[in-house]
């Protein structure tokens, strides 16, 4: 213990510290302080991919997902699925889980948000809803159906996948595409968030169980992805 | 468009960036992406461990472990804002600012490890319940930093108390060699040698000779009020342990989602080693910000000590005092906060 009263917070005579040497070393804490947490948002991620399904007629009638849950938290839903369902087959199990994913997040529009012309589209309910265990790994398919259109110059389409809680963070999958099934002449163009710095910071606060207080949190961090066709 | 189209049959998106970013946006999507980053190597490598069990891998888990430690830190701020505005308040020395940083992000460590093999391996809890329940500690770690605050508040008071006693005996007339208290001291330093014998403190080394008393033998004649500290005891043993507890109880997320994780997978010595070797990053970093704030405490009392405020009587308690009332709001804030809010329950279960 007497070893630390030693030279105690002393004040040595000597230079007084130059303003700019302050700043520097200001600046350096400023940083460490804010320098994001353990325990923030987001706590789990999903690789999002995506395919836009054409018709013969050009037109964009269905969005079609797959969510690859991180491992840990692909993990933890399947202990979560056998504790409340013991002793349940794997395929009966990922049935469960299916139905009950999409069903939760239908009131979330599937965490899906599809604009054209900045007007927000309703989005119906999800078929073709399937569970797969891969690479330990949980990969949810799911497809969405849409008014067929075209989205051209006039008209054109942006979606955007994203958790609004933020609590989980969803990104298109880096080793994958943006898959345009039978299109003709289209182009898709993602734009990566831009999230401000006081938003990043705040997420930081933001523990486990927390619920941001910011409608939508997860939009801000959210890339968008626009879809345009050439005239025909 | 169509040459594009033709040379993507995939529509490869181009990724865009704007061009219009400024300094702030660009460092906060960095941060951003290496907390990205880390966090995926991290799940990953730890994923890769259990299918795979090598050396290499391991190796990997620690070492991406102890970059997510460095890089995250103890939280977002409420343990480090707690140790720098008491290190930036209280006189402490280097080296225990320094155990400070370390031990409370080492606790914080060893709480993850304790609750989940506690919970999950004795109880048999299910990891996600066992995750809610860091809640409870971090409820326990935001009340115990708000009585630290009070505790830190009562001391100060203490001291002014005891200064005003200790003028009123000395009368108009200052005594030479008393020591007072001046910007370094939030304690009383008026202690008798007496006390500092009992308290085991060897007189300091360093620059200018000490009386047994404990008292410099540097010229202060007149009562200068100088800011210079005398040297009685001015490490404050109980609030040191006391800050180290109530920040450490509070276990990161991260390091119980980890801990949990592997213990799911049956590997949970590799989980041990893994949030071992985060506090061990934390640490590092949060004793990179404990030593910022014992030296911007100290550059403080050199720059105003030819000034007038360094006169200033009550200045040391004053300080220690605003320190406390900080560390009590921090606390208390955070705690009303945790407590009215509602738990969020995922769509996705968990």
């Amino acid at each position: 213990m007497s070893r630390y009263a030693r030279g105690t917070g002393r004040v040595v005579p000597g230079r007084r510290p130059e303003v700019a040497t302050l700043l520097r070393v200001g600046l350096l804490g400023a940083f460490l302080l804010f320098a994001g947490a353990a325990t923030a948002h987001p706590h789990a991620w999903i690789d999002l991919r995506v395919s836009l399904l054409f018709d013969d007629a050009g037109e964009l009638y269905a969005l079609r997902q797959e969510w690859v849950f991180d491992p840990s938290y692909s993990h933890l839903l399947l202990e979560d699925m056998d504790a409340s369902e013991p002793g349940l087959a794997m395929d009966t199990a990922l049935r469960k889980m299916t139905e009950r994913m999409l069903e939760n997040l239908r009131e979330y529009d599937y965490f899906t948000e599809v604009r054209r012309n900045e007007r927000r589209l309703d989005i119906a309910e999800a078929r073709d809803g399937e569970l797969l265990w891969q690479q330990r790994r949980l990969h949810l398919h799911f497809e969405l159906p849409l008014e067929p259109m075209r989205p051209d110059s006039a008209q054109p389409l942006q979606y955007r996948v994203y958790d609004p809680s933020y609590w989980i963070e969803v990104l298109h999958d880096p080793d994958d595409v943006i898959h345009l099934e039978g299109a003709r002449d289209c182009e898709a163009r993602l734009e990566r968030a831009r999230p401000e710095g006081w938003l990043v910071a705040y997420a930081a606060t933001l523990t486990r169980d927390q619920r941001a207080p910011i409608e939508d949190l997860g939009r801000s961090f959210a890339e968008a992805v626009f879809i345009q066709c050439d005239e025909r | 468009m169509p040459a594009l189209a033709a040379a993507n049959p995939f529509g490869t998106p181009p990724v865009a960036e704007s061009p219009e970013w400024t300094l702030v946006d660009r460092a906060s999507a960095w941060i951003l992406q290496t907390q990205r980053d880390l966090h995926r190597r991290l799940t990953l490598v730890l994923h890769e461990l259990d299918e795979t069990p090598a050396v290499r891998t391991a190796a990997a888990l620690i070492l991406a472990s102890f970059l997510y430690g460095v890089f995250h830190a103890a939280g977002p701020g409420h343990g480090k804002a707690v140790i720098s505005t008491y290190l930036l308040t209280h006189r402490q020395s280097l080296a225990r600012g320094i155990w400070l940083s370390a031990l409370s992000s080492l606790m914080q460590g060893v709480t993850a490890i304790v609750a989940v093999l506690l919970l999950i391996g004795v109880f048999g809890w299910l990891a996600r319940d066992t995750m809610g329940q860091v809640r409870n500690l971090e409820l326990a770690s935001f009340l115990l930093v708000a009585l630290l605050g009070l505790w830190l508040i009562g001391r100060g008071l203490r001291s002014i108390w005891r200064l005003r006693r200790d003028a009123r005996q000395r009368g108009p007339f200052p005594v030479p060699v008393q020591p007072r208290a001046g910007l370094g001291d939030s304690v009383s330093s008026v202690a008798s040698p007496a006390f500092l014998r009992v308290s085991g403190n060897p007189p300091a080394r360093g620059s200018g000779a000490m009386l047994p008393s404990g008292r410099e033998t540097r010229d202060q004649g007149h009562d200068c009020g100088c800011g210079t500290p005398h040297h009685v005891n001015p490490n404050l043993r109980g609030p040191w342990y006391a800050t180290v507890f109530a920040v450490g109880i509070r276990p990161c997320s991260g390091a119980v989602l980890v801990m949990a994780v592997s213990y799911l997978l049956g590997i949970w010595l590799a989980g041990v080693a893994a949030v071992l070797a985060m506090s061990l990053g934390t640490a590092i970093t949060v004793s990179v910000l404990a030593i910022l704030a014992v030296q911007a405490r100290d550059w403080t009392r050199r720059l105003l000590r030819p000034t007038p405020l360094a006169t200033l009587r009550y200045a040391g308690p004053l300080v220690g005092m605003v320190g406390g009332t900080v560390i009590f709001l921090v606390g208390w804030t955070l705690f009303q906060g945790t407590l009215t809010v509602e738990p969020l329950r995922h769509p996705l279960g968990l």
